[in-house]
């Protein structure tokens, strides 16, 4: 929170979820184009 | 726009001092400043790889370098100046702006803003720090396609290791940007009356997150092939190396856009200013730039015709890639129409800008005539698509940037600059910048091929006019440094409005320089 020092609290929150919310995602693609490319090459004869 | 300010940065202008200023950085202005100095520094670093490809290119035959070196230069000029140079000058751009355009005091996560600058010269040292290791930097082109990647010495981790680090650091600044507009605009401002370069931005900031992370996974199997024995990539383990271009220009396509779209962004803003008139179309603009972004994700394998794919996919990707022309064609005309019968003076951001509309439609044509499958076949790795992405990247976003440094210069420094100065820059830039790219579609339509560091001596005529253009663009180059620094010493005072024309975006309702915390009362937007 410590990071929000100009925001009050239901804009603090809200920023931290969109913060998260969006990391999650940028960490889910990551992941899920490794597994695609497993799963794709597996798919191979 | 109106707006009901507050000025209150009188009271609280106070500023930390020395080196600690800047390494712990959360001033979204300092950070701002950081990240366009460092792009600027890494676009004179990729300026000088660029003049050491030309200078080779300047006759046929091999002059200065071994094919080795030239390979390296090659790929890292194109490494730096897409990651080092335009994507930190936008970012740099977004610091300043955003928080600017929108009314807040900061950007939403300052501590984290912190962190995605400070990546940013370890990644690079890093990776100029690969040129140093006994087998040289990585020399298989940007694209790093295995098998040939694969082949590169113990400077590949290196090259990976500094693109994870980019990677990270654009994801960062990414959800800033997107966090910042959606939670910090001042009252009143609803999204569709969201400034066009914030617009841009946030359209921008989601491409960064969607692909950034597809890069990322893909260097990283490259590097499990490499050194711990999986078969992604490798064809000698019984990978597929046509599975890393997929995901390579998976990514790879909407990083030309990352490039691109806040330079349509910037374009939007300074249009209107000179030609005392609002954009036309602003609504036709936020979609056309959402359509482009849409379009982004579809149109990847038209880098790949000649890789070979079924017709359906052919067609497919060529028809999805000439669809872009159609949100594109709204902007070109939308700007086009924003000056017609507008009260036009030629201030050096509007000339970068006329410039830019001009030079960028003849890329997005060049493009055009890339994305039809059988002609592309005759294109395809030659110096027409060359001539094609510079015209896209150099008149097109570098001239937008500089376009917008000249736009906001004032705003920054409290100083106008030297007017004579800038004009001479931008004369030899827009001619010089032809004469080097201009005749690269010559030499590609005659069948020159690229990435070579040596050719037929039928080419050498063109070649020696375009290197002939792309030292007077690199000396040029120098100008736009020494009027920086002239503007950030000294020079006549700059008002809060900076220029004789109606500007309405809330950046202008601060002074200039804009006091180093702003908006801590949120303006009100009527």
């Amino acid at each position: 929170m410590s990071d929000l020092h100009h925001a009050d609290s239901t804009q603090a929150q809200s920023i931290q979820r969109w913060a998260w919310g969006l990391g999650v995602v940028a960490i889910l693609v990551f992941v899920g184009f490794i597994g695609l490319t497993i799963w794709q090459a597996g798919a191979h004869p | 726009m109106h707006a009901v300010t507050h000025d209150d940065a009188h009271d609280h202008d106070h500023k930390p001092h020395g080196i600690g200023r800047w390494l712990f950085a959360t001033n979204h202005k300092d950070i701002g400043t950081m990240y366009l100095v460092f792009a600027l520094v890494m676009f004179m670093i990729g300026g000088a790889m660029a003049l050491g490809i030309r200078l080779e290119l300047f006759k046929p035959g091999m002059q200065f370098f071994d094919p080795g070196f030239y390979n390296q230069l090659v790929t890292n000029h194109a490494l730096v100046m897409i990651f080092g140079a335009v994507m930190p000058a936008f970012v740099g751009l977004a610091n300043w702006m955003i928080p600017l355009q929108i009314g807040a005091p900061d950007m939403a996560l300052p501590r984290m803003n912190n962190y995605s600058f400070w990546i940013m010269p370890f990644a690079f040292t890093l990776l100029l720090a690969s040129f140093f290791t006994p087998s040289g930097a990585a020399a298989g082109g940007w694209t790093l396609y295995p098998p040939l990647s694969l082949q590169a010495g113990n400077s590949f981790p290196m090259t990976v290791f500094a693109i994870h680090l980019m990677g990270l650091s654009s994801i960062m600044g990414a959800i800033n940007v997107i966090v910042t507009i959606m939670n910090m605009r001042a009252p009143g401002m609803s999204l569709l009356k969201l400034p066009l370069f914030c617009w841009a931005w946030l359209i921008t900031a989601y491409l960064l997150i969607a692909v950034m992370p597809v890069l990322a996974g893909a260097v990283t199997m490259l590097l499990t092939d490499h050194y711990f024995g999986t078969s992604f990539f490798n064809p000698a383990g019984g990978g597929d190396p046509v599975m890393f271009q997929h995901i390579f220009w998976f990514f790879g396509h909407p990083e030309v856009y990352i490039l691109i779209l806040p330079a349509f962004g910037i374009v939007s803003e300074i249009i209107p200013t000179f030609s005392r008139k609002p954009l036309f179309g602003y609504d036709a603009m936020v979609y056309a730039t959402a359509s482009i972004a849409f379009l982004s994700f579809i149109v990847w394998a038209h880098h790949m015709f000649t890789v070979g794919m079924p017709l359906a996919g052919q067609l497919f990707f060529m028809m999805s890639t000439m669809l872009i022309a159609i949100p594109t064609g709204v902007k070109v005309f939308n700007w086009t129409t924003t000056m017609w019968r507008g009260s036009l003076t030629f201030e050096p951001p509007m000339l970068f800008s006329i410039a830019f509309l001009f030079l960028f439609t003849i890329g997005g044509f060049s493009g055009l005539m890339l994305a039809l499958t059988p002609a592309d076949y005759q294109y395809q790795d030659t110096y027409f698509v060359v001539a094609h992405f510079h015209y896209v990247l150099v008149p097109g976003a570098v001239f937008a940037i500089m376009a917008a440094v000249y736009y906001w210069l004032p705003k920054w420094t409290g100083h106008m600059y030297n007017m004579r100065l800038a004009n001479w820059h931008f004369w030899l830039s827009t001619i010089s910048v032809n004469i080097l790219f201009f005749p690269q579609h010559f030499l590609g339509l005659a069948g020159m091929p690229r990435r070579i560091p040596d050719y037929s001596v039928q080419f050498t005529d063109w070649n020696m006019v375009s290197s002939i253009g792309g030292f007077i663009f690199g000396f040029s180059q120098l100008l736009f440094v020494w009027l920086i620094i002239q503007c950030v010493r000294s020079g006549e005072k700059a008002t809060a409005r900076v220029w004789d024309a109606d500007t309405t975006g809330l950046e202008w309702t601060v002074p200039s320089p804009a006091p180093y915390h702003s908006f801590e009362t949120p303006p009100h937007v009527e």
